[in-house]
């Protein structure tokens, strides 16, 4: 699949845009909420999901810093985040999710939630994103 | 290829009108048509008054597999009405031929929160309702009616190829039809006592996120019909006020039993407000909503003495026994017929199509309108205060959303008028939040908040702590707080007047969350807006229909963070502020010392953005 879009990734934050890194999670709900399970959980299937994005920031601007690389191994599962600077003004990141497992009991829950949120967590850290100094002193 | 069932080919018998109406070209359509009506064709034949016969031919084409739903064919019939004729057919885009016929149609009850009604349903699925296929149905029904008025939709969510209308009336019988403004079609006379109306090429409705019902955007057509010298038609609202005047009379009569309630209730009470607030107290709290429409049922309420007896009924019950009640304590009122999909109901066409009945209660001279927020001032003069009983969680003085801003009949002794319900205020319909927190040098925030909510957006919750229990009042409680924090642990949550639905319900709870300011060397990012995101994820497109907000509302947000000690505000965003009219956006950041405030208010004035704002929004 092939698509073009447009759409809104960076906040203004004074001095900074604050820029979302995983495009594609921009929107993701977290996967779990309540602090409390009764039941098992089922995923259908186990899943991949691998991200690859590069970002050009605007002319005059430059990248201040990166959401730090991280990474989270479970036996069933695995989620890896890196972001890298690739040229001065542009910004990659990669994101690897690996869910291997389909089913879980309710004690497993706390373990899978602090997972997930984590991966939210994650996945919510923007770059950030401030004038040149060479732009910020002609003002 | 195997074939099964009793709808299968082999001696599928498809009529020739069908054969036509599949080998038409159709025209262009946008890419995501789902299916094209080929033909709508509904025949209307009054045979006496209240009675008349309704033949109906419609023939679609599946495009995509999203019109698949195209093929759950349905003919409802209510009480005394016969089913003379329903057959189905389709072609595939094979050319294979299937047939359905009465036997293969199941008969099923009225879909709705309705407990018993007696319109049943006909419904069958249509054999391989794929794309390319034809499906053709054909019914006739002999119908009763309760007034001598038809309604039809002229248009369809898809596009529709030809739509005939005819109608046939005895001898002398005489029509009005209503159509909306600037859509109407000329009659065609086709036979003596016979017309015809015909359109071509009418479009679909495209759907867009956050669009006004569907209802309410289709054209549609209403046709009163009367006998030779007959005056009053239901071709105005007058009429149609009148009708339902007449329907109701004496059903709001009170009984001595009804009489001692109220007597009861109101002692000691003079005021208009103090025995409004009591009575419809009473009606909100001690008749139950059930709703039970057999025959007229679906128009015309029980008597108040039965409803106060029984403690239950549905929309125009309840509305019946309170301006029973209301009679009582010296309270004039009336009933007003609303539709809960707003701009359904079209000032230019006069129609017995609603689906809900409120109340309008006449304020005596001495009370000041501002006194509450849903007053309406009718033609004459009269001042009403409008409520809607069947409502438990809105007081009497407020209007939930849905009603507001929306045409409706006022039915008064001498007739009807139509009105429109008043637009609340923004502060009629609040949420204020003001939270406390702590963040620490790891990051991680911690905090109390205290929400107060009024109007919707207090009588939503009400509703929702109603039907749940304990453990889903939290899990949806930590599913909107997930939304805004990761990680969180909720220490404590209370809930104050719940109960109490004239004072605002208040939530106050404590939580924690890991990671909350997110470290970045020296710098550390934190989010002042703790809770609640505001925005919409609306595509941006050219727009075909109003954007529809919801309710009327102003949602304020006070928050104040105090920092770690080692560290100091370095860098905070300007100060925002939106005016568009319909709403207003402002927020603002501030430092004091070491403590980060953070303000937010938003407001919304209007209940609909019309499409050529979609930028503005």
């Amino acid at each position: 699949m092939q698509f073009h879009v447009s759409c809104p990734i960076a906040v203004a934050a004074g001095k900074r845009l604050m820029l979302a890194q995983h495009l594609f999670q921009i929107n993701e709900k977290p996967r779990f909420s309540s602090t409390a399970r009764s039941n098992g959980i089922y995923f259908h299937v186990p899943w991949q999901e691998a991200d690859e994005v590069h970002i050009k920031v605007p002319a005059g601007m430059e990248v201040e810093s990166l959401a730090p690389d991280d990474i989270v191994k479970l036996e069933y599962a695995l989620y890896q985040v890196r972001q890298k600077q690739e040229a001065p003004d542009t910004i990659f990141s990669r994101r690897d999710f690996i869910m291997g497992q389909g089913l879980f009991t309710p004690n497993e829950y706390k373990e899978i939630k602090g997972f997930f949120d984590k991966v939210k967590s994650d996945d919510d850290q923007p770059a950030l994103v401030r004038l040149s100094p060479s732009v910020a002193t002609t003002k | 290829m195997g074939l099964c069932g009793s709808a299968a080919a082999g001696g599928a018998n498809i009529p020739d009108w069908v054969r036509q109406a599949a080998a038409q070209p159709l025209g262009t359509y946008p890419a995501e048509t789902k299916a094209v009506v080929v033909l709508d064709q509904t025949d209307y034949r009054v045979t006496a008054p209240g009675d008349y016969v309704e033949h109906s031919r419609w023939v679609v084409k599946i495009l995509r597999p999203e019109g698949r739903e195209e093929g759950d064919l349905s003919v409802n019939l209510g009480q005394k009405e016969r089913l003379d004729y329903l057959h189905a057919w389709t072609i595939d885009r094979l050319a294979h031929e299937y047939e359905l016929k009465e036997k293969d149609f199941a008969e099923r009850s009225f879909p709705s929160f309705i407990l018993y009604s007696d319109i049943r349903f006909l419904t069958a699925k249509a054999p391989a309702a794929d794309p390319g296929s034809v499906i053709a149905f054909e019914w006739e029904v002999r119908r009763h009616s309760w007034v001598n008025q038809v309604n039809q939709f002229f248009q369809e969510t898809n596009p529709v190829s030809q739509i005939r209308i005819s109608l046939t009336l005895p001898q002398g019988w005489e029509f009005k039809d209503s159509w909306p403004a600037g859509s109407a079609l000329t009659p065609v006379r086709i036979a003596p006592g016979r017309w015809e109306w015909v359109a071509h090429d009418l479009p679909g409705i495209q759907e867009e996120p956050m669009m006004p019902p569907k209802h309410g955007l289709l054209g549609r057509l209403a046709i009163a019909y009367f006998p030779p010298g007959e005056t009053g038609n239901m071709g105005s609202w007058a009429a149609i006020g009148r009708w339902y005047s007449t329907l109701t009379s004496g059903r709001r009569d009170p009984t001595p039993e009804i009489t001692e309630q109220v007597q009861r209730l109101v002692a000691g009470k003079s005021d208009f407000d103090s025995k409004v607030r009591l009575l419809t107290a009473f009606l909100q709290s001690e008749i139950r909503y059930v709703a039970i429409e057999i025959g007229i049922g679906g128009y015309q309420p029980h008597p108040a003495s039965d409803i106060y007896r029984h403690r239950y009924g549905d929309c125009k019950d309840k509305t019946t026994l309170l301006s029973s009640m209301l009679r009582v304590a010296g309270i004039n009122s009336d009933y007003v017929v609303i539709h809960t999909d707003r701009g359904f109901v079209n000032p230019t066409v006069p129609s017995v199509w609603f689906d809900h009945v409120i109340l309008a209660l006449e304020l005596p001279g001495d009370v000041k309108q501002d006194e509450y927020s849903s007053v309406v001032t009718a033609q004459s003069g009269k001042r009403y205060l409008i409520f809607d009983p069947t409502d438990e969680y809105t007081p009497v003085g407020s209007l939930r959303s849905e009603l507001q801003n929306s045409y409706a009949l006022l039915v008064t002794d001498s007739g009807g008028e139509l009105i429109r319900t008043p637009l609340l205020a923004p502060d009629s319909n609040s949420v204020t939040r003001t939270g406390y927190f702590v963040l620490t040098s790891d990051g991680s925030l911690s905090g109390e908040v205290s929400e107060d909510r009024s109007g919707d957006s207090a009588m939503y919750e009400r509703g929702r702590l109603h039907y749940t229990d304990q453990r889903e009042r939290t899990n949806d409680f930590e599913r909107w707080l997930g939304r805004s924090i990761q990680g969180f642990t909720l220490e404590d949550v209370k809930i104050e007047q719940a109960d109490q639905i004239t004072k605002d319900l208040v939530f106050n709870y404590k939580f924690t969350t890991p990671q909350y300011g997110q470290t970045r060397g020296p710098l550390m990012l934190v989010r002042p807006r703790v809770l609640d995101d505001k925005s919409a994820q609306v595509e941006h497109k050219p727009r075909h229909y109003a954007i529809e907000l919801g309710a009327t509302a102003r949602q304020t947000d006070t928050y104040e963070i105090e920092i770690p000690k080692n560290y100091r505000v370095e860098d905070i965003p300007d100060p925002v502020r939106i005016d568009v009219g319909f709403a207003s956006y402002q927020s603002k950041i501030e430092v004091d010392g070491s403590k980060l405030l953070y303000w937010r208010e938003y407001i919304v004035r209007e209940l609909s953005v019309p499409p050529e704002k979609f930028d503005d929004w």
